[in-house]
């Protein structure tokens, strides 16, 4: 399988951290992990381009996961990368939002490696 | 809650990022409890909140992966009084802020645990738990009001200064027990004429931010929502359906999430769909008085469960019903004061709009004490109209006849008045009001009065049961027995056996 490069997306380094060790622990094999820390940082890296893959928490200071989605998918280059949400419960509402957006799916805390195995393998075969 | 095999995830090389996590977490305990006493001098402050909900939030996310489910509970609990804070669900009182400080204290007497042991240790801080449950359940039923706070008001208008309102704060939370107000003028900070404009600057703002609480909608508008509500829904029970053909946890959980907000959406839609009688019989009594005056008469128009609520597009369509029923009430029905007296009533005529339910219809009824509808008039212009035959006409009794205004041509006034005129018969009120699936009936003795009873079906009711509506295809196949040419694209309907 082709190695990815990711751009995790939260607030908590700590989440990004655990983020990250799930998704290269359910399988998957990573190039080059970005971190940032809110929505505008992540637009920034997204920008650049060379990203396959983003997983965003949703809720976050400044801005939120569901407008960096919206800016993401409006922003050439960057607007087809497959999109993963981090989620809670009680935030359902926003996951709809999200999906509307075009979010790929999401992964609600806390998540197993077998669903993220199963989330991401479906979400990047398209 | 806590997948029990999300731990594996880390459990092998989580050295790292239970370091990472000790220090977040230590520095936004810092940022809660610098917040927190923010927080208490402006208890309204959405940044705050937020800042403080996403500590809690943060730690439970990571303490849900690390396996640390002492600290999950407690972070849970802290979690949903901070929502509800957040969510203008709850008022924060000083009882709030001593239960969020404790939660920041155990939070912090587990982190050194960890740091020191690697465990999270068992104690269960059972009483804290409780609290911050305790405290949940203090809401507010109308929500808070999102006014500024006395404080930041006489701050921001200058008239105190910021140390000045934070020391009798700090008095308050010292156990002084008199309003904010009281304290600065004791405090001589500033004169009671100061605190009294602030106070009436509070109570406008506190006005026009329940009058920005409404909204007018189209009724169109709400017609559409309402359909897509229910379409959202039955692509709920399909993708329900697949998910438990499916077995994926995620799915079914994501499908019950579904479902519940489908049905949430559908019931407040349904709720906004509804309006109360009153809201449209306001401007009936400006109308009454207007045109009674007019046709020289005195009419006194009295309401009756006003408070009922129906359907807005019912309500809406029987605007111009009811103005019609009211005229012709005031117009034909009522007699001049002259004529009232000669017949010994008292001069001003009296029509009496009452609603009432009756299971699942709404019954709206126009009593007014005129002189009634004239049962040979009424005979006679059906004959004219040969609506009628000379015979059937002489057959039927009384209270039958005064039905006939119901027909076209027979309510139009035989010696049009100028106000009214020939004007709407009453058949055309009452194809209006059947449009609406209502009926109605009329009463009517000679020189007594008159009673028109309209009843409509309640439609808010059925628009909660929703799953009795707008489902064509599944009531084509139980009548036909077969599935009908519609159903292409979900032949496996069934009922619903979505795992709860």
């Amino acid at each position: 399988m082709k190695r990815l490069s990711v751009l995790i997306v939260d607030d908590s380094s700590v989440m990004r951290k655990i983020v990250e060790q799930s998704v290269r622990h359910a399988g998957f094999d990573l190039d080059r992990v970005l971190e940032a820390s809110n929505g505008s940082d992540g637009l920034k890296m997204a920008r650049d381009g060379g990203i396959d893959l983003i997983l965003t928490d949703i809720n976050m200071p400044g801005m939120d996961g569901i407008e960096f989605l919206r800016q993401l998918r409006a922003q050439n280059g960057a607007s087809r990368v497959p999109v993963m949400m981090i989620t809670t419960e009680g935030t359902e509402r926003r996951v709809l939002e999200a999906i509307a957006l075009g979010a790929g799916g999401y992964l609600r805390k806390p998540f197993s490696e077998d669903q993220v195995r199963r989330q991401l393998s479906e979400l990047l075969a398209g | 809650m806590g997948a029990p095999v999300a731990v594996s995830i880390v459990m092998t090389e989580n050295a790292e990022i239970v370091r990472e996590f000790l220090t977040e977490s230590g520095e936004a305990l810092d940022r809660f409890e610098h917040e927190l006493a923010q927080l208490a001098s402006d208890p309204a402050s959405e940044a705050l909140l937020n800042s403080i909900f996403r500590t809690v939030h943060n730690i439970k996310g990571a303490a849900g992966f690390l396996g640390y489910s002492r600290l999950e509970t407690l972070t849970h609990a802290g979690e949903g009084l901070l929502s509800l804070l957040r969510d203008r669900k709850l008022s924060y009182v000083a009882e709030t802020g001593v239960g969020l400080l404790a939660l920041a204290d155990a939070l912090r007497s587990i982190l050194a645990r960890i740091a020191a042991t690697g465990h999270e240790g068992d104690e269960p801080f059972a009483a804290l738990v409780s609290t911050l449950t305790r405290l949940q359940s203090m809401v507010d039923p109308e929500g808070v009001s999102n006014t500024m706070p006395l404080g930041r008001l006489l701050v921001s208008s200058g008239r105190a200064t910021q140390a000045e309102v934070e020391r009798a704060l700090k008095a308050q939370r010292d156990g002084d027990t008199r309003y904010l107000g009281e304290i600065l003028i004791a405090h001589g900070v500033i004169p009671p004429e100061a605190v009294n404009a602030a106070i009436e600057e509070q109570a406008q703002a506190e006005e026009s931010a329940a009058a920005e609480t409404t909204v007018r909608v189209a009724v169109s508008q709400l017609e559409r929502m309402m359909n897509l509500a229910q379409d959202l829904g039955r692509v709920q029970r399909d993708l329900s359906r697949s998910a438990a053909v499916q077995h994926d946890p995620v799915v079914i959980r994501a499908v019950r999430d579904l479902r519940s907000i489908s049905s949430e959406l559908l019931d407040g839609v349904s709720k906004a769909r509804t309006q109360p009688l009153a809201a449209a019989w306001s401007s009936l009594h400006r109308m009454v008085r207007d045109f009674s005056a007019r046709c020289g008469k005195r009419v006194r128009l009295e309401t009756e469960g006003g408070e009922i609520e129906i359907d807005k597009i019912i309500l809406e369509a029987m605007k111009d019903p009811m103005i019609h029923i009211l005229r012709n009430a005031v117009d034909h029905g009522i007699e001049t004061p002259e004529a009232r007296m000669a017949a010994g009533k008292p001069p001003e005529g009296r029509v009496l709009l009452r609603a009432s339910r009756d299971r699942e219809s709404v019954v709206i009824e126009v009593v007014d004490d005129g002189s009634g509808v004239s049962p040979a008039r009424v005979k006679q212009r059906a004959v004219e109209r040969r609506l009628l035959t000379a015979q059937e006409a002489a057959d039927m009794p009384d209270t039958e006849a005064v039905k006939l205004i119901f027909l076209p041509g027979v309510s139009t006034a035989a010696n049009p008045t100028k106000i009214s005129g020939r004007g709407v018969g009453m058949d055309v009120v009452r194809t209006n009001i059947e449009k609406v699936g209502g009926t109605v009936d009329m009463q009517s003795t000679s020189g007594r009065g008159s009673r028109i009873a309209i009843t409509i079906p309640d439609k808010s009711h059925l628009a909660n049961s929703h799953r009795s509506s707008r489902r064509p295809v599944r009531s084509k196949r139980n009548h036909a027995g077969v599935i009908s040419g519609d159903s292409v694209g979900s032949p496996a309907r069934v009922e619903d056996k979505t795992p709860q």
